[in-house]
């Protein structure tokens, strides 16, 4: 899941780097500058009942967001992972599906992992999954380290969090006017954006694209809203369709969403716009090629101080966007002329194939989880970003 | 007893597992001495199955180990050396796995270790006791009895197929050939996250349309996974959309289709269905109107009677939204209680009210998204074209409603 602003925090770790080598090294983690200490944020010591394990993101200080979607509802929760890691060096964590599902005390196949983010400070995996099948299916989060890939189950029956009901989604106990409800909401996608949680997801019954945003630390469901977004098609066709995945970015100066659609296209929008009750209509500016979801989406800076968007793909490459290009592109117009062709702005396809998670990671590198096409085995593996 | 695996005969369908296993463990324990307080004799490993938490206890280490176990911290590092409990994997599978995670509870000379989750059905686990994980100083590595390793197994579970797909929403046998979803009803909880694997759309020479279902990380399911959405691709259905013109629509007006659901879809027990289903139907000319409630025609029941309001469409709706969007409001502007059912191929919608009706006028209130089988709704199609389309291309769809007089006699 994609981490936003965090460049900021890149470059910070680049202008100190003597410091934090040293917190590594045992300093106290509060010589970390950038580090809020959960401020008056709402927590409280208690359970988390997660009735399912959804998407997830990683504030910058460390705080995780988790959707529950079969219980309507959205944790913030302090993972209290003290270990500090400023390492600049990358991750390889080989079959981390057998060893989590050894951990949890069964077998691979009893193990669905729904997200992994990576935590912005110790550099630890974080796992939502769901643990046996069937209506033996028990959801948990999992952390595994870095540097010795230990297994832990976070202790949801006592650890400090938050929770907030996802605006408008259907409840568990929700009626009809007639009966039980039916109704249910996926989230697709979660992130912090400027003490804002956007949340994009769809539903079982309806067909609707909406974002639903509530700000955080939360604060109640009145100060939530529910947007409506539409986006165009050749500039002709204006559809609704759910968001799989986006990123929060200053496109041309201005506060945007880039978001990637179940159906392929790349839809720009300008956060300014995103008002509840206001029609939101969104510009088609790339179209990556059919058949493919662009279901993760991240961005960073490399090296050279240039950020860019990176988008983890079902049926692609990885693949790099340039948000200047992005910026300036016009509404695709036209269609393709043969199956596969991607359109509008272009991309660079990374060689890096079965991406199903796609997260930042430190100083020079992004990481992964990858299913290795040669040996079938459901790796975590970084990517330096020094070619990227 | 040295070794203790029990558990309630009902999980115990696999007899010859079991009997072996215990077999193994009997023999593994049988020269095991019981003095619990000597420093000398092997310690013993039970396994109980059947309390909660279930545990694996190691038992009899000693004197001397009572007394380092006394002052171990619960989470010391010492604890999954002294005692851990291994899945077992296959002979090809050798690469290393971390210990089942767990509590330790030391208590006199006794270990005991209970799994943060239960042991699984159909897994095979590995006790491994090393006591010299207690040992310290000179004596480290020398100390008692060697490495102590002890098997045990869940006996796999298989349960009967019974479960069914009772339905296929839309039931009509004739669709729109921009149908947007299918609704599949079943008679039991599924196990979620295969059923592209198991639902196939057939054409009419008998092969399989690749790829005509959105592929979603999360299945869409209700919430007693008795109802599984299924949304044709998007990409395919639109206008105009790439995805349109590269692999055509999954369905052809004039054509006839089959949705098979094979037998191979398994129930929330893991037990497969008890029979594959199959719904025919034919698609026709593609939808691109909203539905309009203007249009629809109303059978007005008498005042002083319970008679249902009964609504023609004109057309079948969505079946699990006409069920929940439409509402009647009582002179009043209250919600009126009663029953609602669809009929016809969910192209009418009847109302009968708990009390009488009274004569005056009721209103039926229509959610703006109610949709029809091809996803446009009451405000805006599915996919405007704005150089053609101008109602409601710029209206939000949730908070809107439509209203239709009730005149009651």
């Amino acid at each position: 899941m994609a981490l936003l602003n965090r460049h900021a925090r890149i470059a910070l770790g680049v202008a100190g780097t003597t410091a934090l080598l040293a917190t590594k090294d045992g300093a106290t983690a509060a010589d970390l500058s950038d580090r809020t200490p959960f401020p008056a944020n709402g927590m409280h010591l208690g359970a988390v009942q997660l009735q399912s394990a959804g998407v997830m993101y990683f504030s910058r200080d460390g705080t995780l967001f988790v959707a529950d979607p079969r219980g309507a509802a959205i944790y913030a929760i302090d993972v209290a992972d003290t270990y500090r890691d400023t390492s600049r060096t990358g991750v390889q964590i080989t079959d981390v599906d057998g060893k989590i599902a050894a951990a949890l005390g069964t077998t691979r196949d009893q193990i669905r992992i729904v997200d992994m983010v990576a935590h912005p400070l110790s550099q630890s995996l974080y796992f939502s999954l769901t643990r046996g099948k069937g209506n033996d299916a028990v959801p948990a989060l999992v952390r595994v380290t870095k540097a010795d890939e230990k297994v832990t189950v976070l202790p949801l029956e006592n650890i400090r969090n938050a929770r907030a009901d996802i605006p408008d989604a259907p409840t568990p106990d929700a009626k009809t006017p007639w009966g039980d409800s039916k109704r249910t909401f996926s989230v697709t996608h979660l992130a912090l954006v400027d003490g804002e949680l956007y949340i994009a997801g769809l539903g079982n019954e309806e067909f609707a694209s909406t974002l639903r945003r509530m700000p955080y630390p939360f604060v109640g469901k009145e100060a939530s809203t529910t947007v409506e977004m539409y986006h165009t098609s050749h500039d002709r066709y204006e559809t609704a369709s759910p968001i799989e995945s986006f990123v929060a970015i200053d496109l041309g100066g201005k506060p945007s969403l880039v978001a990637g659609y179940g159906c392929s296209p790349i839809v720009t929008l300008t956060r300014a716009d995103l008002a509840a009750g206001k029609h939101v209509r969104g510009k088609t500016v790339a179209e990556l090629g059919g058949g493919n979801r662009p279901f993760d989406m991240i961005r960073y800076t490399n090296a050279k101080g240039k950020e860019y968007i990176l988008v983890g793909n079902s049926n692609r490459t990885l693949t790099r966007l340039d948000p200047e290009q992005l910026a300036a592109a016009k509404a695709m117009t036209s269609s393709v002329k043969q199956a596969w062709e991607p359109a509008g702005v272009g991309y660079l396809p990374v060689a890096v194939v079965g991406v199903l998670q796609l997260d930042n990671y430190n100083a020079d590198n992004i990481v992964m989880l990858k299913r290795d096409i040669e040996t079938g085995s459901l790796d975590v593996v970084s990517q330096t970003m020094r070619w990227l | 007893m040295a070794v203790a695996i029990s558990k309630g005969s009902e999980s115990f369908e696999n007899q010859t597992t079991l009997t072996s296993l215990i077999c193994v463990c009997a023999a593994l324990l049988a020269g095991c001495s019981v003095a619990s307080g000597d420093d000398r004799a092997a310690p013993r490993i039970a396994v109980e199955l059947t309390r909660a938490p279930q545990a694996v206890e190691v038992r009899g280490l000693g004197r001397t180990a009572a007394h380092r176990l006394e002052r171990l911290a619960p989470d010391d590092s010492a604890w999954p050396r002294l005692v851990a409990v291994y899945v077992e994997r296959s002979a090809v599978d050798t690469a290393s796995t971390p210990p089942v995670i767990g509590r330790y509870v030391a208590s006199g000379d006794r270990v005991r270790f209970e799994p943060r989750f239960p042991f699984a059905a159909g897994v095979s686990y590995r006790v491994e006791v090393d006591t010299t994980a207690l040992a310290r100083g000179p004596d480290a590595g020398a100390s008692r009895a060697p490495r102590i390793t002890h098997r045990f197994a869940i006996p796999a579970v298989t349960h009967e197929r019974t479960a069914r797909v009772t339905g296929v929403y839309p039931s009509a046998d004739r669709v729109p050939s921009n149908l947007l979803r299918w609704y599949v009803e079943t008679s039991a909880p599924m196990e979620p996250g295969t059923a592209l694997q198991h639902v196939h759309l057939m054409d009419e020479a008998g092969r399989e349309v690749p790829g005509a279902f959105l592929a979603l990380d999360q299945e869409l399911w209700d919430p007693e996974r008795r109802r599984l959405t299924l949304l044709f691709d998007p990409g395919r259905v639109k206008r105009g959309v790439r995805t349109n013109v590269e692999s055509g629509a999954p369905l052809v007006a004039g054509r006839r289709y089959r949705l098979v659901i094979d037998d191979g879809w398994t129930d929330g027990t893991g037990a497969p269905l008890a029979s594959a289903f199959e719904h025919a139907f034919e698609a026709v000319e593609a939808d691109r109107r909203s539905p309009d409630p203007d249009q629809w025609r109303l059978t007005t029941p008498a005042g002083g009677t319970r008679a249902p309001l009964q609504v023609s469409f004109g057309e079948p709706l969505d079946h699990a939204l006409a069920t929940r969007m439409l509402v009647v409001l009582d002179p009043d502007g209250e919600r009126v209680s009663g029953s609602v059912a669809l009929a016809e191929g969910d192209s009418a919608w009847t109302f009968t009210p708990k009390l009488p009706w009274l004569a005056g006028d009721y209103t039926l209130r229509v959610g703006g998204a109610l949709e029809d089988l091809a996803g446009n709704n009451v405000v805006r199609v599915f996919d405007v074209d704005r150089r053609i389309d101008s109602v409601g291309v710029d209206r939000d769809v949730a908070g809107a409603t439509r209203t239709v007089r009730v005149r009651v006699r």
